[in-house]
């Protein structure tokens, strides 16, 4: 559980440190400013285990980084930013989860097994996300908007038959 | 999962709004993410699961071991919490009563807690299990049916023997004068000499007043009886103050009785009397003190307007000119029913935990708000109200035990029943 608990920390630094560096290295020093607050909002709810904050605080994160790219912050920190930010949100959901009950059956094991999928899960989508981000195709308006109809309506479809938590 | 779902949403309408494919592949890992989680979650979950307890009747106060076990049926990984609600009034001594397990399939993970309760039945319900993919986006609830109860018995104190003195015994040898010359301990009466007599049977003294005839001492038999101890569990009878119910004393004397009278030997019957009437029909030996103990584990107070006086009682439970032990603090309407009971030929025994010092003690400590001294003269009034009524029944040839319970009721009775009821019937 310790080291669980250093490694939510050491991602949580670490895609603070992406993101506000981007910020900080285009001169946006408010939005650095507004990274580290988010950040202290985010350590703030782990400490008193309200997973609401933290939830807050990757959202606040992710929208920041969002922002930067449309801003023009290199892609690259950023979308590992996120994908950190991603990591930490999920392995503060599991602390907190693990440290509502006494009894854990074989913990070692479900943690380990649990970093390894996770890690699996982000260095893939990181892949993917920089391969989207690297690859331009040419599309046009109307295919475009049907995919992004698409995306939507799988989402919403997701959305629907599973209650959300 | 909404946190997730509304970040995608928000990234690729940002990324469609600003024609920026940046945006949209940092939705790009949270898709993944929420993917990998999908195909993660359990599906066709079947899951069992099992309590079981340690001793399903125990005395007051002892500690119970619960055992849960959760076992995975179905083909699936499943990660599941379960959550073991303890029933209300008891108390965790020791343990966890909930778990988070990782169960392949046919996996099971078990886990023990220990609970200790105060007398009455307590209730387990259903065994709580959550199941979630491993990234905790997608729940399942399960309640699994995992029934099972445990019964808190009241303590019985060990008594020395009670006398009692029923009109008619059972047939067999036990320790109740019988009435009924014969062979025994106690001198019973004189009677004509008969062939076979023993020798040092005969009364010297009053076959030397008659010339021709020779008189024999008649010893009393002494035989078992039936005794029927009747509760009184009326909301209306039964104190209540913050420190606890009055009713909780009549329960251990019940049971110090029922245990005392049983293992004398006597054939002991029990009603419980109060919102229902709960009848153990007289019986024998330790079967018959375990049914008299769960009966009293379970009993509670209660009003029933059709019970709120004991005309209803069934006297006819227990055999004719048997041994009736009422236990109640009593009320003023109870004296004339137990009169009658007299009439009918029952010996009657009242043990009767006393409302008024109960109520007193606890009125001593609590702040009211009233005038101490109207407190006093209210107390002092029903405690004259109260040794009338027991008078009323000590004339009618009731034995009569007032318990102040702040006193040790193997102590009170002992000091009570000192000397053998009369002969008188």
């Amino acid at each position: 559980m310790k080291h669980l608990s250093i490694l939510t920390r050491a991602s949580l630094a670490g895609a603070l440190a992406l993101l506000a560096g981007a910020y900080a290295l285009m001169g946006g020093w408010a939005f650095a400013g507004a990274v580290v607050a988010v950040g202290a909002l985010w350590a703030f709810g782990m400490r008193r285990r309200a997973m609401a904050l933290v939830s807050v605080g990757l959202a606040g994160l992710t929208l920041l980084a969002a922002f930067g790219l449309a801003q023009g912050l290199s892609a690259a920190p950023v979308l590992l930013a996120g994908v950190l930010a991603l990591a930490a949100w999920d392995m503060a959901r599991l602390l907190h989860r693990l440290g509502s009950v006494e009894h854990i059956e074989n913990r070692d094991v479900l943690i380990r097994q649990h970093l390894t999928q996770l890690a699996g899960v982000c260095v893939a989508g990181l892949l993917i996300a920089l391969a989207a981000s690297i690859i331009r195709l040419n599309l046009s308006f109307a295919a475009v908007f049907a995919l992004g109809l698409l995306a939507l309506w799988a989402l919403s479809r997701l959305s629907r038959k599973r209650l959300p938590h | 999962m909404t946190t997730l779902l509304g970040l995608i949403f928000a990234l690729l309408l940002f990324g469609l709004a600003a024609l920026n494919g940046n945006v949209i592949a940092l939705a790009m890992p949270f898709v993944a993410y929420l993917g990998w989680s999908m195909l993660r979650r359990p599906e066709r979950i079947r899951l069992s699961a099992a309590r079981s307890l340690s001793l399903d009747r125990v005395s007051n106060g002892r500690p119970v071991e619960v055992t849960v076990t959760l076992r995975n049926e179905g083909e699936s990984v499943v990660e599941a919490r379960i959550d073991d609600p303890i029933a209300p009034g008891l108390e965790l001594v020791e343990g966890t009563t909930s778990a988070i397990a990782t169960l392949g399939p046919g996996g099971h993970v078990a886990f023990r807690y220990t609970v200790r309760g105060q007398r009455g039945e307590h209730r387990f319900r259903d065994i709580l299990v959550d199941v979630t993919d491993s990234a905790g986006l997608f729940h399942t609830g399960l309640a699994l049916d995992a029934r099972a109860t445990l019964v808190v018995v009241p303590t019985a104190q060990r008594l020395r023997r009670i006398n009692i003195r029923p009109p008619r015994t059972r047939g067999f040898a036990g320790p109740i004068p019988a009435r009924v010359g014969g062979s025994g301990i106690d001198f019973f009466g004189l009677r004509e000499y008969q062939v076979g007599d023993r020798l040092r049977r005969i009364n010297w003294r009053a076959s030397a007043r008659h010339e021709q005839e020779l008189f024999t001492n008649d010893l009393e038999q002494e035989r078992l009886a039936d005794v029927g101890i009747i509760v009184d569990a009326r909301d209306e009878t039964n104190t209540r103050t913050p420190n606890g119910s009055l009713f909780e004393h009549s329960v251990a004397a019940a049971a110090t009785l029922a245990d005392t009278f049983l293992s004398e030997g006597n054939r002991v019957g029990m009603v419980i009397y109060g919102s229902a009437i709960v009848n153990v029909f007289p019986g024998y030996g330790r079967v018959q003190k375990m049914r008299i103990l769960r009966a009293l584990g379970r009993a509670s107070t209660g009003h029933n307007e059709a019970l709120r006086h004991l005309d209803r009682l069934p006297t006819r439970a227990f055999p004719a000119q048997s041994q009736v032990v009422f236990v109640s603090p009593l009320s003023r309407d109870d004296a004339p029913v137990l009169t009658r009971m007299r009439a009918r030929g029952y010996a009657v025994m009242v043990v009767s935990p006393d409302p008024v010092s109960f109520e007193a003690l606890w009125l001593k400590s609590a702040s009211t708000g009233f005038d101490p001294a109207f407190q006093q003269t209210a107390v002092r009034m029903l405690q004259v109200e109260r040794r009338l009524i027991l008078r009323q029944l000590r004339q009618v040839g009731v034995q009569v035990v007032n318990w102040d319970v702040t006193h040790p009721f193997d102590q009170v009775i002992r000091d009570a029943l000192a000397q053998r009821p009369s002969h008188r019937h």
